[in-house]
């Protein structure tokens, strides 16, 4: 059984990515209704990710040398300037996204409901301006109906780029996106046939964009209005049809139901668990809303078999260190580093299928580089950080060896102030590792420098976040 | 293993790390099984344009295609009427005279993908282009197989998918020194010796984990202490990881496949002069290794398999380059072993294209049918997940 207070450090790690040392501390000894309810009325209050004109400055410079240039160079300058803005514009999301899972005074769960959304309805671009709406097309949906979310996901840009909707035409039908629509989104394998896939291919021609503009569009005359069979049932059916037909299904509830326990309760399944989950899913009208606060106030979600035996992806461990130690990146591109190297990039998942998970994280290499993590970031510890396997790339593999975020240890020191080294290091363990670490680990003490108490403690919290037991929510 | 290299590993293991007995994954941790059998696998990333790899200079439509790109018969290196190598290629060239050397030309699998990413996890997965699997083909050998920890070793900073398994997973290091130094920091050995029996089957899967690096790093290290490669490698980082491999190989640890990998393939402009220089690089590199091998005697012993996930358009760009393709050659190089010595099957057929792209004649799958089947001594089904017909490539006996 849990302790109240272990109950929300759980609730906190799932639902958010921990809580920062002031918060934890605020909010300890909170029930978890009044916890699970203050978890909605900070996502309803979420704003969608903005712009990045600050770089704008920049770009002016750039344009400026360009009048001077000859028209060959300057069509070369306008290239790379172009592929400049939009890889600032994407590291620029990717960091603002990431420091907002990391806000110290948020919990952030609309946005780790995004991060989940970006592994289910996975989409790789390198356009900034795209991620931006895709992310925003998260945002918006992802406490809302799954329904309205799966339409918006099938008008949206970057997902319409991805899986080559826009080459879907009424005379040569490409059936990339309807093919995952079925088997990755909501159905899965087993539950409809090439035939299906193939006359709802049809019901999504014309559906296109015009990707510089980040617009959906609907080509009309492209759009096939013939008539389809699609699960028996004959119409001229469009793409909505097609969606609204898939989610008549109650396989399709069980499909995301699965998918969520996986995520946030336990990545074994509980079949009979998951069968509720989704029947409920079902009754509601797909609200996701209403399935996670189900969760999150379930008996269930707090019995230990669920509890600490999650490997922290690594958007979630970057975050939750950012949030304990009150850190921040000021180079977009330093943090896309890291996440490479360990493995997670946002709006670059490895495929449509988005990210395995569990112990696929863990390689020898990145387990090491992982437990080295909050040295690396936050005492400047050397690293061996490979640049990104870039397929376009030359042939040098460089890296690189620091990887430094800025810190600001007050709040976690103030956590610990005027207590003895034996309860410090017992309030800290509390605060960062799962509630299964229950040793003293008073041997952490030598590894500590010596000197200043204030910089012995931060270098004792930076050690237990060093451990396996942290790798773990 | 020698008694005087277990005595030996044991004080290391005990002197400098006490790992507590339950972070052990069992006590064949280092010894030897096998048939004595080693693949080297090198994945040329980007998409090498197999076309200027393994020329067709006998068909007129490679010329149409390629323009200025084409190597004429007279710079590619002879093979056959049919086809040459491409003139950095000296050293596969040679190993095509000694017969050591079998290409496979348009190998690759239906429904093609294009992308860089998908179509190299569809090779390194082996799944068909419309699955997404999650464990690697050589992943998934090292699951039907328990043995050390460096079972398979990738030279390389991460790990590819395809030495992920379901339950256990190939070891990657740049070379056994850094990987020691990062493993074995005094504070990590604490770590490891102070860590407590764990109810939660995860925490002990990550302390098994960095218990295993730890130890796997100080017996290689050991192990590859005094061996210095006969052969001189070339200073590319290529160079540097095959001479890496050959150590580990010449020391005996108990390692059965190998990874490697060189990038820059992706040569949508001014291809020339690029693929030149990187083909020549790998040339260089894998002479020396052939040659590090041959002076042990180990070359029969060992093969090594060169692939790309993709072949280049037929037709050239506008840019002095090629667009990616499909179909590509592979090929391998052993000593002894070899069924079929030289070009395996007939050059890509350039008047059959799809979309401007060749049609592979070898589906990938039935390659890797017959390396598991030959060289790792597998029933492939269980690897492979489906009845993949295999190649007459080898002859084993």
């Amino acid at each position: 059984m849990l302790t109240p207070p272990q109950k929300l450090h759980h609730l906190y790690q799932r639902a958010g990515f921990g809580l920062s040392p002031r918060e934890w501390k605020r909010r300890q000894h909170w029930t978890i209704d009044q916890a699970v309810e203050d978890l909605f009325r900070e996502a309803s209050n979420s704003i969608p990710l903005g712009g990045y004109e600050d770089h704008e400055a920049e770009f002016a410079d750039m344009r400026d040398q360009r009048r001077e240039m000859s028209r060959q160079d300057r069509r070369t300058q306008k290239k790379k300037l172009d592929r400049e803005k939009s890889r600032l514009l994407i590291t620029g999301l990717n960091r603002d996204w990431v420091h907002r899972m990391a806000a110290s005074d948020q919990v952030a769960f609309r946005e780790k409901m995004m991060l989940f959304w970006h592994g289910h309805f996975a989409v790789q671009t390198l356009f900034g301006g795209l991620a931006r709406i895709y992310a925003n097309t998260l945002h918006r949906h992802a406490l809302g109906r799954f329904s309205d979310m799966t339409l918006a996901i099938a008008t949206d840009p970057a997902m319409i780029l991805f899986l080559n909707n826009q080459q879907n035409h009424k005379d040569k039908p490409n059936e990339n996106f309807t093919r995952e629509l079925m088997e990755l989104f909501t159905l899965g394998r087993g539950q409809y046939n090439e035939q299906d896939i193939r006359e709802g291919a049809r019901a999504f021609t014309g559906w296109a964009c015009r990707s510089l503009q980040g617009e959906f569009i609907y080509r009309e005359a492209d759009h096939d209005e013939g008539e389809k069979t699609f699960f028996g049932k004959t119409g001229n059916w469009n793409g909505q049809n097609i969606i609204e037909m898939i989610l008549e299904k109650p396989e399709a509830a069980q499909f995301i139901a699965r998918k969520v326990y996986r995520f946030f309760v336990n990545d074994t399944p509980d079949e009979a668990r998951i069968r509720e989950l989704g029947q409920q899913l079902y009754t509601n009208g797909y609200d996701i809303t209403d399935l996670m606060d189900t969760i999150f106030r379930s008996e269930w979600f707090y019995h230990p078999i669920n509890v600490g035996n999650r490997i922290k992806s690594p958007v979630e461990l970057i975050a939750g260190l950012l949030k304990t130690f009150h850190g921040s990146f000021d180079d977009p591109t330093a943090l896309s580093m890291g996440q490479a190297a360990l493995g997670q990039v946002l709006f670059f998942p490895p495929s449509v299928a988005g990210w395995s998970g569990g112990k696929s994280w863990i390689d020898n290499q990145r387990l090491l580089l992982r437990l080295q993590l909050p040295m690396i970031l936050f005492e400047a510890a050397e690293a061996d950080i490979p640049l990104p396997g870039d397929p376009e790339a030359v042939d040098n593999i460089a890296t690189i060896r620091k990887l430094k975020a800025n810190v600001d240890p007050e709040p976690l020191l103030t956590m610990i102030s005027g207590q003895p080294l034996d309860e410090s290091r017992a309030m800290l363990i509390q605060y960062l590792l799962p509630c299964q670490a229950t040793e003293p680990l008073a041997w952490l003490d030598h590894y500590l420098p010596h000197g200043d108490p204030a910089r012995q403690m931060l270098a004792l919290a930076i050690r237990i976040c060093s451990l396996p037991e942290y790798q773990l929510s | 293993m020698l008694r005087r290299d277990f005595i030996r590993l044991s004080s290391l293991a005990t002197a400098s790390i006490s790992v507590p007995g339950f972070l052990h994954q069992g006590q064949q941790l280092f010894a030897r099984k096998d048939n004595g059998k080693r693949i080297i696998i090198i994945q040329l990333t980007g998409g090498n344009d197999g076309l200027n790899t393994i020329i067709p200079y006998a068909d007129d439509q490679y010329f149409n295609a390629r323009g200025r790109l084409a190597i004429h018969q007279k710079d590619a290196l002879r093979g056959n009427d049919l086809l040459g190598f491409h003139p950095a290629l000296n050293g596969l060239r040679s190993f095509y005279d000694q017969g050591w050397l079998t290409v496979i030309n348009s190998v690759g699998y239906p429904e093609p993908n294009l992308s860089h990413f998908r179509s190299m996890d569809i090779w390194n997965t082996g799944s068909s282009s419309r699955d997404y699997w999650n464990t690697g083909w050589l992943g998934r050998y090292l699951d039907n197989h328990p043995g050390t920890p460096h079972e398979a070793v990738q030279v390389d900073q991460s790990l590819s998918l395809a030495l992920k398994g379901g339950s256990r997973q190939g070891f990657a290091l740049r070379n056994p020194a850094s990987l020691k130094r990062a493993a074995r920091s005094p504070f990590l050995d604490a770590v490891t010796s102070h860590h407590q029996q764990h109810d939660e089957e995860m925490a002990t899967y990550l302390y098994q984990t960095l218990a295993s690096t730890q130890e796997s790093a100080a017996w290689l290290v050991e192990k590859s202490r005094h061996q210095t490669a006969t052969a001189s490698y070339p200073a590319s980082q290529l160079g540097r990881d095959l001479k890496v491999i050959a150590e580990l190989i010449t020391a005996d640890t108990g390692t059965s496949v190998f990874y490697a990998s060189q990038t820059g393939y992706d040569t949508h402009v001014n291809q020339s002069g690029r693929q030149d220089r990187l083909l020549r690089q790998y040339d260089e590199a894998v002479s020396s290794l052939v040659q590090d091998l041959k002076q042990h005697d180990l070359l029969r012993d060992t093969l090594i398999l060169t692939f790309s996930e993709f072949g280049r358009r037929v037709n050239a760009n506008g840019s002095g380059g090629t667009d990616h393709g499909t179909a590509n050659a592979l090929w391998m190089i052993t000593d002894g072993h070899l069924q079929t010595p030289g070009f395996f099957n007939p050059p890509a057929d350039l008047n059959r294209l799809v979309d401007g792209n060749l049609i592979h004649q070898v589906d990938f799958r039935s390659v890797y049918a017959s390396v598991i089947q030959d060289w790792l001594d597998t029933d492939p089904s269980t690897i492979l997940l489906a009845d993949v017909p295999s190649l007459p490539l080898f002859q084993m006996s």
